[in-house]
């Protein structure tokens, strides 16, 4: 009886912290992602490996800024021959800006050039809303034990000229530069800008 | 109220009317603002660029300056129908227009200021801008000398319906710098412009940012406070609240308060200052720039990081410092000091072999002892690999483990206090080899030394193991091989100079005041990782860790009354097994499954509602709960929200209701009387056609529920 009363205020002290989105310092919601090649990857499975998450729609201006000036590439082929795991998610919804066919995101991969590991397409916007993503672009890195470490923007410049790259701060490089040398990551959270996440009803 | 045109005063910023009052009053808008833009065409503008979905226009509030003074620049953006562009603070998404300019000698341009934004939703977010023309003002002055002001200007503004379109421009304007002649003209645009700015605040404010919500008070005298009807507070800079999310009223003595919600990632909020939009009663509304005192509360995401930075970066040197000391005092325990003692004895004894013999004997006990010290290490590395595989996460920021650190800080405290001893069976396994003698003697000797100590190592390992989980291999490594370097110290020095042995002290009782007195640190050590885990995540949780914690030492007690009895020592074990199980269940969570898919959508209880679905032919399931009722919360997690009774629900299209009894109802209370229950907890099942409810229990099992409207069926 007495261990029963125990087990009932345990149990009962689980008075509701509501759920939370994605913070930096806390563990990265796991998700499962089809790819285009029809495989799935799930976060968890990339323990022991760092992780980028990287927002993207092909038609939004924001995201042309960084593809067709070469700057996501450059950050991509960066962080990905250091090891680190660059996940591109798609979730935009069918009908809407951005979204595309496994075919279509291959080839539009194949033409821009990117170094990009996996392309995940999300038209349910289902990781998309666990993660809160709100623009294209939109980045998350995630160290080894699968915790957050920063999550907004790319730059700090919110402009779809190609010109306000010079001397821009690119946090998503500077955010792996300091998780690589052991360093904490600032800004570990920094508002995104951009396109809207096309998402479904 | 303050409005001084027409247009800004049919413009509807409340969420509350309905679509089409709204876009008959855009229409109305679109029409006003055609035919005011049209009898102001006449003032002389600065300049005009047609973009692919928007117009910008520059006006100036004179037709030429004189020298130095200052003067005002309007930027009009007028997007296509349907299209808008963005405020300061664009919210969710978008972008705020940017104008860089370039000046001819000491003229300047300073930063636009922008009227009172409106929200603009989209799906799931909020943008914050005009779904209008609007005018932006910039300040701006004259050069000293010259007979002209020349400016370039490069526009970036943004202009979306829900896809985007950048609008870019490069273009110059000039203004006669002179005589000053203010542009009548342009007047009605400034007068306008200014009439659609926020008006500045007189009351003082403040706004409070935490983890998850934001409230801004402002102090206003009952009478202001008692005409507000409604309020939304537009923030200037990131981080301060949930675009999105809806933003609630209070009324208190000394003012009003305005809460919203606060993603908990968000970056930390650097300026409260923002913009008041206050709807009275009369259906007027009236918007305030604000400039409230910024109060972050600790537990945004930034400090977090920090808190554990400490422990990340303490210097490798300061790390192995601290090993050798640790291992330096490993010396002094009950367990190792006697051994130590014998055999300082045996070399101050004349005859004693060489110094040469001595000191090889001296190293390889060293050995003995960093090779066990390995072999610690490698199973701890193949534990954090293990764990981290099945998700485990061994850092400070992870609760869990950060609860049960103090556990076994608390557990090693308790043990260095005399309240039980570690003991591991195996401390007798080294002793024939350690018996043999010269060097291959000394080296098992380590070996023992290491084993031996267990009892009374164990409480000083655990630290140096906890804090290895946290750190990289090479660190680990080190870290043990200064313990051991530190273990094996004394021995060493005695190797070299049988003259210290004299100068050893003999062991006795005192070795037991260290040991007790050494647990001081360790009962602290667990007070900062509880602070830790506290901020991690709650008082809940922090209860939670507690209970767990005296449930650890109950069961421990339980033990020592055992007396070797099996029953009462599988009570003990269950106790702490149940203790440990209900950290690591992370119970302070809200049960995953409540946003899973699959789940019977919950309606809200209302008794007209139940009736509507009673009359449809479906059963119906209602549950009274709050928030505060720990019955209740046992109930759903182990009867209500599980798979099984969920998947009964499905199967049989039984409607789930939800009375939630967390404050106080009129309906709920009837409901609760009426079954003669002055509280929660209340379960009712309305089979189909059956004109009275069945009333559970108020505690159910797991299949309560499930078996019951199973019996109902067969």
């Amino acid at each position: 009886m007495k261990l029963f009363l125990v087990v009932s205020i345990m149990l009962g002290l689980n008075a509701a912290v509501a759920g939370e989105g994605p913070t930096p310092g806390k563990p990265a919601p796991d998700f499962t992602g089809v790819l285009t090649t029809g495989e799935t990857v799930t976060l968890s499975d990339l323990r022991g490996k760092p992780v980028m998450l990287e927002w993207t729609n092909h038609d939004c201006p924001y995201v042309r800024k960084h593809y067709s000036s070469g700057n996501m590439q450059q950050t991509q082929r960066a962080l990905t021959e250091a090891g680190v795991i660059w996940i591109s998610v798609i979730s935009s919804a069918p009908g809407k800006q951005g979204h595309v066919t496994a075919a279509e995101a291959d080839q539009l991969s194949e033409s821009r050039g990117t170094y990009n590991d996996m392309l995940v397409l999300d038209p349910s916007g289902e990781i998309g809303r666990l993660y809160d993503a709100k623009t294209t672009p939109q980045m998350f890195l995630i160290d080894t034990e699968g915790t957050l470490q920063y999550m907004g923007a790319i730059d700090d410049r919110p402009s779809t000229r190609a010109s306000s790259l010079e001397g821009a701060s690119n946090y998503a490089l500077q955010a792996w530069q300091q998780l690589a040398a052991g360093e904490a990551v600032t800004p570990n959270s920094t508002q995104p800008y951009g396109c809207s996440v096309k998402y479904g009803k | 109220m303050l409005y001084g045109n027409n247009q800004d005063k049919t413009l509807d910023y409340g969420p509350k009317r309905g679509e089409e009052v709204k876009s008959l009053l855009q229409g109305l808008i679109t029409i006003c603002l055609a035919l005011g833009l049209t009898s102001l065409a006449e003032a002389k503008e600065l300049a005009r660029v047609e973009e692919s979905h928007s117009t910008l226009v520059i006006d100036a509030d004179m037709q030429s300056v004189s020298p130095g003074q200052p003067f005002w620049l309007a930027v009009t953006i007028t997007p296509r129908s349907g299209w808008h562009s963005y405020w300061k603070n664009a919210g969710d998404s978008g972008a705020s227009p940017a104008f860089d300019w370039t000046l001819d000698g000491d003229a300047t341009i300073g930063e636009p200021q922008f009227p009172v934004p409106r929200q603009l939703p989209l799906g799931p977010l909020t943008n914050y801008g005009y779904d209008a023309p609007v005018t932006l003002l910039l300040p701006a002055k004259a050069p000293v000398s010259g007979s002209s002001l020349t400016a370039s200007l490069e526009a970036e503004w943004l202009i979306c319906e829900v896809e985007c379109v950048p609008q870019v421009t490069e273009l110059s304007l000039t203004l006669p710098v002179g005589e000053a002649k203010p542009d009548g003209e342009a007047q009605a645009i400034f007068n306008a412009a200014r009439a659609a700015m926020p008006d500045p605040s007189f009351w003082s404010s403040d706004l409070t940012v935490g983890a998850k919500d934001t409230s801004l008070t402002v102090y206003m005298a009952p009478s202001e406070a008692e005409e507000v009807a409604d309020a939304y507070f537009f923030p200037d800079g990131v981080g301060v609240l949930d675009y999105a999310a809806a933003q609630s009223l209070e009324r208190a003595s000394d003012g009003i308060k305005v809460h919203a919600k606060r993603p908990s990632g968000a970056p930390t909020a650097e300026t409260a200052a923002g913009v008041l939009l206050l709807t009275y009663h009369d259906g007027t509304t009236d918007a305030f720039a604000m400039e409230p005192m910024l109060k972050v509360t600790a537990d945004q995401t930034a400090p977090q990081v920090a808190e554990a930075a400490p422990v990340v970066s303490l210097p490798l040197w300061e790390a192995a410092v601290f090993a050798l000391i640790g291992g330096v005092i490993l010396n002094l325990m009950p367990c190792v000091f006697p051994i130590l003692s014998l055999k300082a004895f045996a070399f101050v004894s004349a005859n004693y072999k060489t110094a040469a013999n001595r000191q090889k004997e001296g190293w390889a006990y060293t050995l003995g002892i960093w090779l066990s010290f390995m072999v610690i290490v490698a199973s701890l590395l193949v534990l954090r690999a293990g764990g981290t595989a099945v998700g485990w996460g061994f850092q400070l920021q992870e609760p869990v483990f950060v609860g049960l650190m103090t556990l076994l800080m608390l557990m090693v405290a308790l043990s260095l206090s005399g309240m039980f001893n570690i003991q591991f069976g195996i401390e007798g396994a080294g002793q024939s080899l350690a018996a043999r003698e010269g060097v291959r003697g000394a080296f098992f000797k380590g070996i023992l030394a290491a084993l031996v100590a267990t009892p009374c190592t164990a409480p000083f390992m655990a630290p140096a193991i906890g804090f290895a989980l946290t750190q990289p291999v090479l660190i680990v490594l080190m870290v043990f091989s200064f313990l051991a370097l530190g273990l094996a110290l004394p021995f060493l020095a005695l190797s070299y100079s049988p003259a210290l042995a004299r100068a050893m002290p003999r062991p006795g009782p005192w070795m037991e005041k260290v040991k007790e007195g050494l647990a001081f640190p360790m009962y602290l050590t667990a007070a900062w990782l509880l602070y830790v885990f506290t901020r991690e995540t709650g008082a809940v949780a922090m209860l939670v860790l507690l209970a767990a914690i005296i449930g650890i030492v109950f069961a421990i007690w339980i033990g020592k009354q055992s007396g070797g009895r099996l029953p009462v020592r599988i009570l003990a074990w269950a106790i702490a097994a149940f203790s440990v199980y209900s950290i690591i269940s992370k119970p302070w969570q809200e049960p995953a499954h409540t946003a899973a898919e699959g789940y019977v959508e919950e309606i809200a209880y209302s008794g007209a509602e139940l009736a509507t679905i009673l009359e449809s032919g479906k059963p119906v399931f209602v549950y009274f709960t709050a928030d505060w009722c720990i019955t209740c919360k046992v109930n759903e997690r182990i009867a209500v929200l599980t798979d099984t009774t969920q998947q009964v629900f499905r199967e049989t299209g039984t409607v789930v209701m939800k009375g939630d009894w967390t404050n106080r109802n009129a309906e709920i209370a009837a409901v609760l009387a009426k079954h003669g229950r002055a509280g929660v907890p209340l379960y009712l099942y309305y089979p189909v056609g059956a004109s009275a409810p069945i009333v559970l229990p108020e505690i159910l099992g797991p299949s309560s529920i499930s078996n019951l409207i199973a019996n109902q069926k067969g």
